[in-house]
């Protein structure tokens, strides 16, 4: 460690400190008193940002937006570049509604994922608030777009009742991109019957750093699907907290990660069953490779009357290399009666028995190891919507050997 | 590969000496197996009748300690799996383990491209290659179901069993092993898988037959029957030795197992 912790927010405060409205100078010198989260706060224990000390903080230019061209990215879209929306490639469905602030800054704690959220509130742009109305279905592609610098989107979506979004997120730049850094917060509400199929996908280019902090309150019979696919970047970090605040309350969270070369992915999972006869779900899987590195950290917490509640909590990896690691730490904490709650984690190599099988096939061994690997991770795929599915394909058998030898084993 | 007569050697086995997990299981096994003969290796629990079919498969947790398999002229212990696998050798498993995700249909393709690989032969197209397994299924009664489903996965232990041998038939080895391929089988799946390796029966192949119950070999007649006890062949003989097992048992082979 360096003498102070990150000295890259003094740096930002020294540049851009006074250009800053009154409320968002106080918040950053907080920020900087208080300092961004270490292995030291327990919701950090696995995710190490010391690498931001050598990185420019300061929000990025404005740039064109780009992205891969084979990513299904629909003509709805929201698309922010450097945490700016830029709205000359922004077309967001008529039904929906759109408030925009500059500077409301919330109280925040001194928590950790608190001071993420207070990073985000002192150098985003604006804060965006969309609004599905009641018993409308609206689909819509949330695009994070890096090129240089820090970008700080923030957006509230609001479901009212019976309303339905299909939000697809992307985080992508361009592979040439030098080092961005997001911090993105994303508040969901879901009022009663509502209904949010969230679907994530980080393919952002190696140098990145993506920072993404989801909260979502769950509304009475309200459904919260989210599930993710992080390939990308040098080092990724997504907190998803869930309260399921009204009986009848659900939530579906799965996704895969991928760590090779030297990449880290981190995922923290909150789910908080709050009301009686909640379910929530989770099912996760990770494979890290090479020098990689990973992390489940998942808790689910029971209140004290959130009877009936029905949990189950699965993180299952995969490590290819010796200097490879996963940390899981799968948690429960219950305080209700009636309570129907699984969980669990585990971390292996392949299957030495399923190795065998194949290679007496007559399959070569490296094509066997990537079949594995691949099917391994493919058993979450199969939630996503097909065009996602296959950009996300494509990218994860491109991260494997053999990629093209395997592409027809999983059908 | 197309010049094996019928009579040609095979598999020779010579002084095969293998541990399991440190410890002692094969303890000097002798054995040649001829093309167009089908062998049956019987005998008690624990003899070594599965150790033997993965070692010759080249399951590497398992220790050759000492001894020689010489197959079609190579010395079979020197070859990886695959290679084994692509030079011919086939192993029905006892317990063919699931494997989720992996499509089974594109498995049995990329098998049966390697073999062909290795013969010189071109790969086959989707549809040459569907035209075989369609034809190998009905044989085996399996429905097209199967096409579609992850290697194995949620078959019952009959259908994993008929899996093999549908794999079994569409490869054409030239040396089959069968590892207890009977266990579990109710009379018409034992009668469907029995159909299958009978239809592999040729003068240029070999099957092994690895069982523990005489009832297979109502359906499929071996040519030999050999007794594995305590590590090594203490009895071979026709198919009626098969059947004075059935009415005997082991025991009175094993104390006279010197004599072999």
């Amino acid at each position: 460690m360096s003498a102070r912790p990150f000295a890259a927010l003094t740096r930002v405060r020294e540049a851009i400190g006074s250009t800053l409205s009154p409320t968002r100078q106080e918040a950053l010198t907080r920020l900087v008193a208080l300092g961004l989260p270490t292995p030291r706060d327990d919701a950090f224990r696995y995710t190490n940002l010391r690498l931001l000390e050598r990185r420019d903080l300061t929000p990025g230019p404005t740039a064109p937006a780009a992205w891969p061209a084979d990513l299904p990215i629909g003509a709805e879209r929201l698309v922010y570049v450097n945490g700016r929306i830029d709205s000359a490639v922004t077309r967001l469905p008529s039904a929906v509604e759109v408030t925009t602030t500059s500077d409301a800054v919330a109280t925040f704690s001194d928590a950790a994922t608190d001071r993420i959220r207070l990073w985000n509130a002192a150098l985003r742009d604006s804060h965006t608030t969309l609004v599905v109305p009641r018993n409308t279905q609206v689909a819509l592609d949330l695009v994070f777009v890096a090129t240089a610098g820090g970008a700080y989107p923030s957006l509230t979506i609001e479901l009212e009742s019976g309303a339905e979004l299909a939000l697809i997120e992307y985080h992508v730049g361009a592979d040439d991109a030098p080092e961005t850094v997001t911090a993105a917060v994303l508040e969901l509400r879901l009022a009663a019957g509502a209904q949010l199929t969230h679907t994530l996908v980080q393919c952002a280019p190696a140098a990145a750093v993506i920072i993404g902090d989801v909260t979502a309150h769950i509304g009475r019979d309200a459904t919260y699907r989210h599930r993710s696919a992080v390939l990308g970047a040098q080092l990724s970090r997504f907190d998803l907290t869930t309260h399921l605040e009204a009986p009848g309350a659900s939530t579906a969270l799965s996704g895969l990660f991928l760590a090779d070369r030297t990449r880290e992915h981190h995922l923290r999972t909150w789910v908080h069953h709050a009301a009686a006869d909640g379910t929530s779900d989770q099912r996760y899987r990770g494979v890290a490779t090479d020098r990689g590195r990973g992390s489940y950290d998942g808790k689910v917490v029971v209140d004290v009357g959130a009877n009936g509640t029905n949990s189950a909590q699965s993180s299952k990896n995969l490590l290819l290399s010796a200097e490879a690691t996963i940390e899981t730490r799968p948690q429960l904490e219950i305080n209700a009666d009636a309570v129907k709650c699984a969980h669990g984690a585990t971390t292996g190599s392949l299957d030495e028995q399923m190795l065998f099988y194949l290679l007496s096939r007559g399959l070569d061994r490296e094509t066997a190891r990537a079949v594995l690997t691949y099917a391994f991770l493919g058993d979450v795929l199969t939630d996503f919507p097909s065009a996602v599915r296959k950009a996300v394909e494509t990218r994860a058998l491109g991260r494997l050997p053999a990629a093209d030898l395997i592409r027809g084993f999983v059908a | 590969m197309n010049t094996l007569q019928r009579g040609d050697v095979i598999l020779d086995i010579q002084g095969l000496t293998a541990d399991v997990a440190g410890r002692n299981i094969l303890k000097g096994l002798n054995l040649t197996i001829r093309a167009g003969e089908v062998h049956a290796i019987m005998g008690p629990n624990g003899a070594g009748k599965s150790t033997l079919s993965q070692v010759l498969a080249g399951r590497p947790d398992y220790d050759i300690k000492g001894g020689t398999a010489t197959y079609m002229g190579e010395d079979l212990l020197a070859l990886a799996p695959e290679e084994r696998a692509r030079r011919g050798v086939f192993l029905g498993f006892q317990y063919p383990v699931e494997i989720p995700g992996v499509n089974n249909v594109y498995l049995l393709k990329a098998a049966l491209n390697a073999r062909r690989r290795q013969q010189g032969l071109d790969e086959l197209d989707a549809f040459e290659f569907m035209t075989i397994v369609r034809e190998k299924m009905k044989l085996m009664k399996m429905d097209e179901s199967f096409l579609k489903r992850g290697v194995n996965e949620g078959f019952s232990g009959g259908e994993k069993k008929r899996n093999e041998i549908l794999q079994m038939t569409v490869l054409e080895p030239t040396l089959a092993i069968l590892d207890e391929t009977d266990s579990g089988l109710d009379i018409d799946a034992l009668k469907i898988v029995s159909t299958g390796v009978n239809s592999l029966r040729r003068d240029d192949r070999a099957v092994v037959l690895v069982t523990h119950y005489q009832r297979l070999l109502d359906y499929i007649v071996p040519d030999y029957v050999h007794v594995l006890a305590g590590g090594r062949i203490v009895r071979s003989g026709d198919r009626t030795l098969a059947l004075e097992l059935e009415a005997r048992g082991y025991d009175w082979l094993i104390e006279g197992s010197s004599a072999a």
